[in-house]
């Protein structure tokens, strides 16, 4: 399902036009070596009231505790082990095991080697792509070869018009591009410089679009990337 | 363990060592999670449908069963071919950036260099990015990618996009975001 977005061209002349996102499939379906067919089912080891914390809660002392588990084998439910769960709904528990019916969030910030720096209030960030400025050129544009090579581009979307305007528009940005053999960084915010925000709270993303024509056809695409395709620090000679 | 890709080339092997890259392992993360209200970290768990039984993570298992109900283990399991694809060529090809931009990449590896071809360099050189043969049969594509900061491993699909003609509007209906309480009934 495609959604608005609204982006300006090299001249700052704006419009708002769909975007659809990349097909995206499945996880491949699995089968045996002999070809059967298999499906993935998911069965109840124990339910939480046979678990390790609610015993050692019930009997602290390691020796009650031994002798419980192989007098009466308190750790198998036998209506619940092996039982498949069938749908299930989520739900959050707070440490004690307790449901929760009203929970707050909280952003935590880890460094590259998962140490944890900062504790945070999170910060309800609106998404950037349909707003009253839109997306725009930042004027800095990357041949395609170096931009190919020099980021991980995790979204990709098609750009598409939606009347005979639109399509002078879009065809106008990509036939500007192919011709210039590269792809344009275009960001939101004053001069492009904030990140694009696809969804409330959602990842932040650089984009570059890609323009390519054929005849009266034209194809148009925005590459979003967060990854820069460098080495790790450690790895680095 | 550490994991090797070879790659073989006009007869020579390369090889590398491999690094998942990821956000997390270049410039650390962030993540969001649910605290009660004084503050203590929660954890999500699965609740059946019957309320019988609440399943936090540990508490269940993932069994894969064929048509006959028995078990098969996770290791003789592959993936289910999806058509029958091109005789597998061993040789890496040289790809143009366009061939990689057509894909969304899904993941990322750094490869660190253990012995590389002179042969392989050459390929390498043309534009710096090669297609490799291989991935799940379902349609992942990869690619081995040379730039400044050394060699990486892209794994992809394709992206599926198609060029449109001045006839071919988006009209899909476009997915209200409005509320509907503005609709005023009492005028009619």
């Amino acid at each position: 399902m495609s959604r608005w977005i609204r982006i300006r061209d090299s001249r700052g002349r704006d419009a708002r036009v769909r975007m659809e996102p990349a097909h995206r499939r499945g996880r491949p379906t699995l089968q045996a070596l002999d070809g059967r067919a298999v499906e993935a089912a998911r069965f109840i080891k124990a339910p939480m009231s046979r678990s390790y914390g609610v015993l050692r809660h019930r009997c602290p002392d390691d020796v009650e505790l031994a002798e419980l588990l192989i007098e009466e084998d308190p750790e198998i439910d036998i209506e619940a082990t092996g039982r498949r769960t069938g749908p299930t709904d989520h739900v959050l528990l707070d440490p004690d095991g307790n449901v929760l019916y009203a929970a707050a969030e909280i952003e935590i910030v880890y460094n590259r080697d998962g140490i944890e720096l900062e504790r945070r209030l999170p910060a309800d960030t609106p998404a950037n792509v349909d707003g009253d400025a839109g997306l725009v050129w930042t004027g800095r544009m990357l041949p395609r070869s170096q931009a190919a090579r020099r980021f991980a581009y995790t979204r990709a979307l098609q750009l598409r018009h939606v009347d005979g305007l639109t399509y002078d528009f879009l065809f106008g940005m990509a036939r500007e591009l192919d011709q210039a053999d590269a792809l344009a960084l275009i960001g939101a915010g004053p001069g492009g410089r904030d990140p694009i925000l696809l969804e409330r709270n959602g990842v932040p993303h650089r984009g570059f679009l890609e323009g390519r024509v054929d005849g009266d056809c034209y194809l148009l695409v925005l590459h979003l990337t967060n990854l820069e395709l460098t080495m790790p620090e450690e790895v680095t000679p | 363990m550490e994991r090797t890709l070879e790659v073989a080339c006009e007869g020579t092997t390369s090889s590398f060592a491999v690094r998942k890259l990821s956000r997390a392992t270049l410039y650390g993360t962030r993540r969001r999670v649910p605290v009660d209200c004084e503050g203590r970290e929660c954890k999500a768990a699965a609740l059946t449908r019957d309320g019988r039984f609440l399943l936090p993570p540990g508490t269940t298992a993932t069994l894969y069963l064929d048509d006959r109900g028995d078990a098969v283990e996770r290791g003789e399991l592959r993936a289910a071919q999806r058509g029958q694809g091109a005789a597998s060529a061993p040789e890496p090809q040289v790809a143009k950036a366009a061939d990689l931009l057509d894909c969304v990449v899904r993941r990322v590896y750094g490869l660190v260099p253990v012995a590389v071809s002179a042969q392989l360099d050459r390929r390498l050189a043309a534009t710096g990015i090669c297609r490799l043969e291989g991935g799940d049969d379902g349609g992942e594509v990869r690619f081995l990618v040379k730039n400044a900061a050394g060699y990486f491993l892209m794994i992809g699909e394709p992206s599926g996009f198609r060029f449109v003609g001045p006839d071919q509007a988006d009209l899909s209906i476009p997915e209200s975001d409005g509320a509907w309480d503005g609709l005023d009934f009492a005028r009619l």
